[in-house]
């Protein structure tokens, strides 16, 4: 399958810096958006530092595949190697946490998706989401890794309207905090038509699924999807940074489709 | 309920509560608590609820913010603090319901002690919202059991099932026209979702599947000459 992207980051309309990283390749097939926190700078540090070692090993991995020692039977070899290279992405920021006291306590969220012959790998860490949309229906592919998600997976009659326990941005997973990390990873079969978002929760925490789900069906090239959904979550407030990137999942048909989109 | 008390000199001017949402201050009409004095900042200072607390933090305002008499760029809020932007005074207030849970409960999980929550949720299978007899549980095993045409019963325990004839196929089925890969099953946050490669027919309940299908619990899938059934177990 052939895949077709585009990606974009905004400050927003409150902060300073932009603390957001994303990183596109269609011809590797993979796509990474990383949100970083820590103070001066650090953020920008963890989230660059996360989307360049992602991006370098999975390079080296695509090129010449190597088989991942695994003791996880339940995952295929690419499944398992996203796995591995976000394990390793989280030392590489840990240790340049530990040697620069500036960089004492960064860490970034890091959501991945690579696409592999036939399947589609999703992995994330942190509240940075991953979505599908396919036919009429947006799904996440991704859990939030934050207390209140947490919460409400422990116990899921709570109704958030009842408690003041909002625990939205407080991270219970994060790359580069402790020694080690691990990140949920799942694998499907992405279907020709198929349009995956990866965002950063400046996008999330200001629209709905379902107004993602619409600004997507507006349609248009994806570099106007992209924008149309940062423009739509600085109107409403722009608090965070915004990252969304975009992909979209085409047969290798020399069709009118290709003729479309595939001749940029 | 914890509020905010908008000050001016001794004159309160108007009360806030905490709904549990963020809040700015500051002088442009979209903050929360609007402070229209040109000491203050367009965007001045923004409280976030944190686990059970609130967390105040100057949004890199000109003039300060200023807690009790000290000034703050970011910190936890207590009962009766009295925050200082430009010439007034917003006091934060918790009701005694809130200060006695928090006398009751200790520290809450901020960033530091995120390891806990990481480990505690490693240990646990996802379990999205909602009780939906779809969804991805960790008690309950989800497998495939052949009513017609097949082995023995399948566990469902990778993340990406192959149906088909093929080598690569973990549950094999049989038929001349059955393709290596005729469906796959991905198991997600959402569910367990059914998808078929498009090189032979697959059915679900007796009806063709198009682009993909999330299962749920006693569906009947069809391929070739096989019928199989997806339940929990346990």
């Amino acid at each position: 399958m052939k895949t077709f992207s585009a990606g974009h980051t905004d400050v927003g309309r409150k902060r300073v810096n932009n603390e957001d990283s994303f990183y596109i390749d269609d011809q590797v097939g993979l796509y990474i958006v990383a949100d970083g926190m820590g103070g001066h700078r650090a953020g920008e540090v963890a989230s660059s530092t996360v989307v360049s070692s992602v991006k370098d090993y999975m390079e080296a991995f695509h090129t010449s595949p190597v088989a991942q020692e695994t003791d996880e039977s339940n995952m295929s070899p690419a499944a398992t190697a996203v796995c591995h290279i976000i394990e390793l992405a989280n030392r590489v920021v840990y240790q340049l946490s530990q040697d620069q006291g500036s960089y004492k306590g960064m860490g970034s969220t890091a959501a991945v998706a690579y696409l592999h012959g036939d399947t589609l790998i999703t992995a994330n860490v942190g509240d940075s989401r991953i979505y599908l949309i396919r036919e009429e229906s947006i799904e996440q592919l991704t859990q939030d890794h934050t207390l209140l998600a947490e919460h409400i997976r422990k116990n899921p009659k709570w109704d958030p309207n009842t408690a003041s326990i909002p625990m939205k941005h407080i991270l219970v997973r994060a790359v580069g905090i402790h020694e080690t990390v691990e990140a949920d990873v799942y694998e499907m079969q992405p279907l020709p038509g198929d349009l995956i978002i990866l965002c950063s929760d400046g996008l999330t925490d200001m629209l709905s699924d379902d107004e993602i789900h619409q600004a997507v069906l507006e349609g248009g090239e994806l570099e106007e999807i992209c924008s149309r959904l940062i423009d739509m979550a600085n109107e409403r407030g722009g608090l965070d940074n915004v990252t969304a990137v975009v992909f979209f999942l085409q047969k290798e048909e020399k069709g009118l489709l290709h003729k479309l989109f595939g001749s940029k | 309920m914890a509020l905010l008390t908008l000050q001016f000199k001794d004159l309160a001017l108007k009360e806030f509560e905490l709904t549990g949402q963020s809040m700015t201050m500051g002088r442009e009409p979209d903050n929360d608590i609007i402070v229209e004095n040109l000491l203050v900042s367009g965007y001045h200072a923004r409280i976030d609820p944190a686990g059970r607390e609130y967390i105040l933090t100057d949004l890199q305002s000109k003039n300060g913010t200023f807690v009790n008499g000290e000034r703050v760029t970011s910190t936890k809020l207590k009962d009766g603090d009295q925050i200082l932007v430009g010439k007034h005074t917003i006091v934060f207030t918790l009701s005694p319901e809130e200060i006695q849970e928090d006398q009751k409960l200790t520290e809450p999980t901020m960033f530091i002690e995120v390891a806990q929550g990481a480990s505690e949720s490693e240990a646990q299978e996802p379990t999205p919202a909602g009780l939906d007899s779809t969804a991805v549980s960790a008690e309950r095993r989800a497998v495939l059991s052949f009513l017609v045409g097949g082995g023995d019963e399948y566990e469902i325990k990778k993340k990406l099932v192959k149906l088909g004839k093929g080598e690569e196929a973990d549950v094999h089925i049989g038929g001349f026209f059955t393709p290596k890969v005729a469906a796959t099953i991905s198991r997600r946050p959402t569910g367990y979702h059914l998808t078929p490669t498009g090189r032979a027919k697959v059915k679900v309940n007796d009806a063709q599947v198009g682009g993909s299908h999330r299962l749920r619990e006693f569906d009947t899938i069809e391929i070739g000459p096989a019928k199989l059934q997806f339940y929990y177990k346990g």
